[in-house]
């Protein structure tokens, strides 16, 4: 357990159609631990969270500038395709694929991916992403069921589960509480705990709940208007936030 | 007061049904009138209405129009073997790039094709097809109702996947595919009740065509299939000019033809609907 850098962002610009939205972004994000990107809405988490998974590329217009390295890989000089596999990522509102069904979520990654090699270690690996995303009690006799079954939260779980398959070290959440009942919600805090502990995996984690990024980050990054305005360990930020738009955001009044 | 409000909306609702009933009413026409005329000349012919070729108009019995059946399942199915994969193809490649020049020329060939006369896709096959073999053949026919029916196919394919959320599309990136995998894993296969819908159409739409066939296959009684190289019949084909003869046996073989093709539109829109579910989103 080496505690390295998982994230290193340097001089991060990007621009969607010549206009501005990350300004000048620099952080480092230590292995297995938890951030909490926070900030109101439109400041750029999302795009920030996207660059580090290349989803990015898929806005036309986009510009990206400055370097961006996971473990120590300059991302922006890698084939996207490569980049996306060392990383899972959960969407703000829950999106298991339609058309497959609960264990096929969970499996077409590591399929493609070739991360499982035979059937038996393709079901051990579903059922190994399914017990970390803490959904596997619930539909362990139903696999074969479609997701739209499920309700919102275990909807949101598979998901957590299918980024969970490509085996990442590097987990990214958009928002991933934020269309779900507050059970669910812990249940899902609770996992991204037990996965930072258990499989030191690194997350981040962008929320707007401040209590959230309270309960489980080791560090929180705050943005505003595509500018880190405030980054370091929960604890200090919490008690005593540097910045006035932190201190606003933390008592919930933005 | 509100007795009169409800009797205006009890009003207004036996209105709209009545208007719904004689909106639909030509449907039930056509499937009734087909069926009293067709149905008798089958159960009147028996087996031999599918299994012969039809007979001389002063024979007692009209024979069947098996080259007739035979043509139009095997120009159908050749059809929609060419079309299917280019309507996909070009669906999927203008749906990916939107603005792209091809997608322009693609999308404005597809419109005009929709809207021009189906006997002028049947000249462009003379031409181009027939006119070098230098004969009619089953093969230009269905190479003329594979141009009918590409368009169909591409406009359904093209809406089905311009309407699939991009959210899936972005999940299928997050875990590692590539954009082929994405079209083809996540894509098309949310949107494949769409497709299958342009595909039922396009096929419906060709399997009654009568024009594009008229230079291309041409039309041959006499055998029930001679290949692919010769010339073919077709259900329409025969009743465009079955019923426009004096004889009375050929308007009989006209209208069975009527019955069989109305029982193959059926059957079509039904398998269509079993063997491809919806994708709940
Ligand atoms: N696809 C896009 N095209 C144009 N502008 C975009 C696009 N996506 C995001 N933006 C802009 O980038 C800014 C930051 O957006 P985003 O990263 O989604 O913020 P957040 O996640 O913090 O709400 C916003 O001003 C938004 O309008
Ligand atoms: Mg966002």
């Amino acid at each position: 357990m080496s505690y390295g850098i998982a994230v290193e962002v340097k001089n991060l610009n990007v621009s969607i159609a010549g206009k501005p939205i990350l300004k000048d972004v620099n952080v480092k994000i230590p292995e297995s631990t938890i951030t909490a990107i926070m900030g109101p809405s439109g400041s750029g988490k999302t795009t920030l969270l996207r660059v580090l998974n290349r989803l990015i590329d898929l806005i036309e217009g986009v510009e990206v500038k400055g370097s961006v390295k996971i473990f120590g890989r300059n991302i922006l000089e890698t084939d996207p395709y490569e980049v996306r596999r060392m990383s899972g990522m959960v969407f703000q509102i829950p999106n298991p694929f339609p058309h497959l069904s609960i264990y096929d979520n969970v499996a077409l990654g590591a399929k493609i991916n070739g991360i499982a090699k035979s059937k038996r270690e393709l079901d051990e690996l579903v059922k190994w992403a399914l017990e970390k995303a803490m959904l596997w009690d619930e539909v362990k006799d139903r696999l074969r069921d479609p997701p739209w079954k499920l309700s919102g939260g275990q909807q949101q779980r598979l998901c957590l589960a299918r980024a969970l398959a490509l085996k990442p070290r590097l987990l990214l959440l958009d928002e991933p509480t934020a269309n779900i009942d507050p059970v669910n919600t812990l249940k899902i805090e609770e996992a991204l705990r037990n996965l930072k502990k258990e499989e030191d995996m690194t997350i981040i984690l962008v929320t707007h709940m401040p209590h959230q990024a309270i309960r489980i980050s080791d560090y929180i990054i705050m943005l505003y208007e595509g500018v880190v305005v405030e980054v370091g360990p929960t604890e200090e930020i919490a008690i005593n936030p540097k910045h006035e738009l932190t201190s606003r955001f933390l008592r919930g009044e933005m | 007061m509100p007795n009169w409000r409800s009797l205006k909306s009890n009003v207004f609702i036996v209105l709209v049904v009545i208007l719904a009933l004689i909106a639909i009413a030509p449907v039930f026409h056509i499937i009734i009138y087909i069926t009293l005329r067709g149905l008798p000349v089958i159960l009147e012919a028996g087996i031999e209405f599918f299994i012969s070729t039809p007979a001389a108009v002063i024979a007692e019995k009209p024979g069947g129009i098996a080259p007739a059946i035979v043509g139009t399942l095997f120009m159908t199915t050749m059809a929609t073997i060419i079309a299917v994969p280019i309507a996909v193809l070009a669906a999927t490649f203008s749906a990916e790039y939107p603005n792209h020049i091809i997608t322009k020329a693609v999308r404005a060939t597809s419109r005009s094709l929709l809207e021009v006369a189906t006997i002028l896709v049947g000249m462009l096959v003379f031409a181009l097809i027939v006119l070098p073999l230098g004969r009619f053949t089953g093969l230009a026919g269905a190479i003329a109702l594979a141009i009918v029916m590409i368009p169909y196919v591409y406009t359904y394919t093209e809406l089905a996947l311009l309407s699939v959320p991009k959210t899936y599309i972005e999940a299928g990136y997050s875990i590692g595919l590539k954009k082929a995998q994405v079209i083809y894993l996540v894509t098309l296969r949310i949107a494949r009740r769409g497709v299958m819908r342009g595909v039922t159409i396009g096929v419906a739409k060709a399997m009654g065509e009568t024009a594009p066939l008229l230079f291309t296959a041409f039309g041959a009684r006499n055998v029930i299939f001679g290949g692919p190289l010769e010339p073919m019949d077709a259900i329409p084909l025969m009743i465009f000019q079955f019923i426009q003869t004096g004889f009375e046996n050929w308007n009989k073989l006209a209208w069975g033809g009527a019955f069989v093709l109305l029982v193959l539109y059926l059957t079509l829109f039904i398998i269509s609907r079993r063997i491809v579910r919806e994708v709940r989103v």
